[in-house]
């Protein structure tokens, strides 16, 4: 087991040969395309990270802008459909008053044309009945009246105004 | 440290003791207790030889007996050897290798220096090849779309790599220069040691950072990153009245040795560490796996096996943390080193 505590010189020469010269050949075929390449991405990295947080200040800024044109314009509608709203309340007012305004002189008319209509019927009837009478006296006069005889002249002339 | 060695010093091998003991065993004289308390004793070489052959380097890799790679071996003594495999080293007559160690036939004595491709060294190339092919599979990705969130294995890769620069560099170095040109080193290290911890928990791999001579060598680069930054950075100066520690003239002559010290104890701290925690998790399961050899009993195996599935476990954890704190304590360093550490100590 001494031996394992032995340093052998050969073999510590090599092995400082074989350091330095692998150390040489790694760092000339890898440090550029690897080390390098590793710093470089990350500088790259970096740089889209800040070109990102200044791209998302920017974002921020607009979205506070638009945030605040929406505030307004939401502002601005609520005002409008307000007055509208006003706008169309006295419009529904004014075309109810109207249309009343119209029923009511419609139905004042037809009232009007019905009282008329009455009157025209009346006149009418006025008339049948006078002509039935003057009809009626002209038999009773042609004729012997007798009580039963004049009793049914009459109620023949009522049937027929009834049935008229 | 001195590499000459008297190998035929050594006990003998004790796998071979090993068939001796077989033999001893089946021999009729049983009633001698002192037989058997030597029996234990080598069963337990046994034991130790499994845990060296697990542990220690090789001139070769062995999978198992399925298969066995010859590394070449290079040794400098009177001249410079080389052979394209230990067998033929052996065969050509002035080394041989005895017990993992290469010495001379003639004297017995071992070489100079012993610079062999081992099987510790073919992990490291291992672990870069992993290495590499990970980076190059992920390459294309960041060639072709550098902007574009990454994808499958590379997530797990940038998450490695985003770890150790954010979590262990830039928050213990505070020049941020030096921290960004120190990242690929950091990066580079943490996925080093992370890999060859891994290496070593895979069926018929070597944990390298194991070893000694490899955190030491890791921790010497440590040791001139720590250093060199400072001095590059803060100038040569400043450096030296680092020394000081931040304390009057009065403490001086014990602040300086102290500090002087702990400009060497810090490496030595990391190669400990790394080498030990990797160490000890390999010692338990094997010695947990031994438990059934030396008791020679079934009874035993579901505890042993149950006990190191356990530590296995635990040692996949270890590994992650162990090369997160390798990383972690040399930015602490490089930190401290730059002359940030009154400010540190302030604070907390």
């Amino acid at each position: 087991m001494e031996k394992l505590l032995t340093v052998n010189p050969g073999l510590l020469f090599w092995t400082i040969v074989n350091f330095l010269v692998f150390l040489s050949v790694f760092i000339l075929l890898f440090k550029k395309p690897i080390l390098d390449a590793l710093k470089n991405r990350e500088l790259y990295i970096t740089e889209k990270i800040e070109s990102a947080e200044s791209k998302l200040i920017m974002a921020e800024e607009k979205l506070s802008e638009a945030e605040a044109r929406i505030t307004n314009a939401t502002r601005e509608v609520n005002v409008m459909m307000a007055h509208e709203r006003e706008n169309a309340a006295d419009l529904i007012n004014k075309a109810k008053q109207e249309a009343d305004k119209v029923r009511q002189e419609k139905l004042d008319n037809a009232v009007r044309e019905i009282k008329i209509s009455q009157e025209k019927a009346f006149q009418q009837l006025k008339q049948e009945i006078a002509s039935m009478v003057v009809l009626a006296t002209e038999k009773v006069i042609s004729e012997k009246l007798t009580s039963e005889k004049d009793f049914e002249l009459i109620n023949n002339q009522i049937e027929k105004l009834s049935k008229n | 440290m001195s590499t000459q060695k008297n190998i035929n010093s050594q006990p003998e091998n004790p796998i071979n003791n090993h068939n001796e003991l077989n033999m001893h065993s089946t021999h009729t004289d049983t009633t001698s207790a002192h037989t058997e308390a030597k029996h234990n004793a080598k069963e337990g070489n046994v034991i130790t030889e499994m845990l060296n052959d697990h542990l220690l380097d090789h001139h070769g890799y062995n999978f198992y007996d399925v298969f066995h790679i010859n590394l070449p071996v290079i040794i400098y003594d009177d001249a410079l050897y080389t052979y394209p495999s230990i067998h033929s080293m052996e065969e050509a007559g002035i080394f041989k290798e005895v017990h993992h160690d290469i010495i001379r036939n003639d004297t017995g004595q071992a070489p100079k220096i012993d610079l062999s491709i081992t099987a510790l060294v073919m992990f490291q190339w291992i672990a870069m090849i992993i290495i590499f092919t990970s980076f190059f599979i992920i390459k294309k990705r960041y060639v072709r779309h550098p902007n574009k969130a990454p994808k499958g294995f590379q997530n797990f890769i940038e998450l490695g790599i985003e770890m150790v620069r954010d979590r262990i560099v830039k928050v213990n170095i505070a020049d941020d220069k030096l921290a960004e040109k120190l990242t690929p080193y950091f990066v580079f290290l943490w996925l080093f040691i992370f890999v060859l911890n891994f290496l070593g928990l895979v069926p018929g791999g070597h944990s390298a950072t194991g070893n000694l001579a490899v955190t030491a060598g890791l921790s010497i680069t440590a040791y001139f990153v720590i250093n060199g930054s400072a001095i590059l950075t803060k100038g040569i100066g400043h450096w030296i009245k680092e020394f000081t520690g931040g304390a009057p003239i009065g403490l001086w002559l014990i602040m300086i040795p102290i500090e002087i010290l702990s400009m060497f104890t810090k490496p030595f701290a990391l190669t400990v560490r790394l080498f030990a925690n990797m160490t000890a998790g390999h010692v338990v399961i094997l010695s947990l796996v031994g438990l059934i050899f030396i008791f020679k009993s079934f009874a035993v195996a579901p505890i042993s096996v149950g006990f190191s599935l356990f530590i296995n476990l635990l040692e996949v954890l270890v590994a992650m943390i162990q090369a997160y704190v390798f990383t972690m304590l040399t930015a602490v360093f490089v930190g401290l080193a730059l002359g940030h550490g009154e400010e540190h100590e302030t604070v907390h």
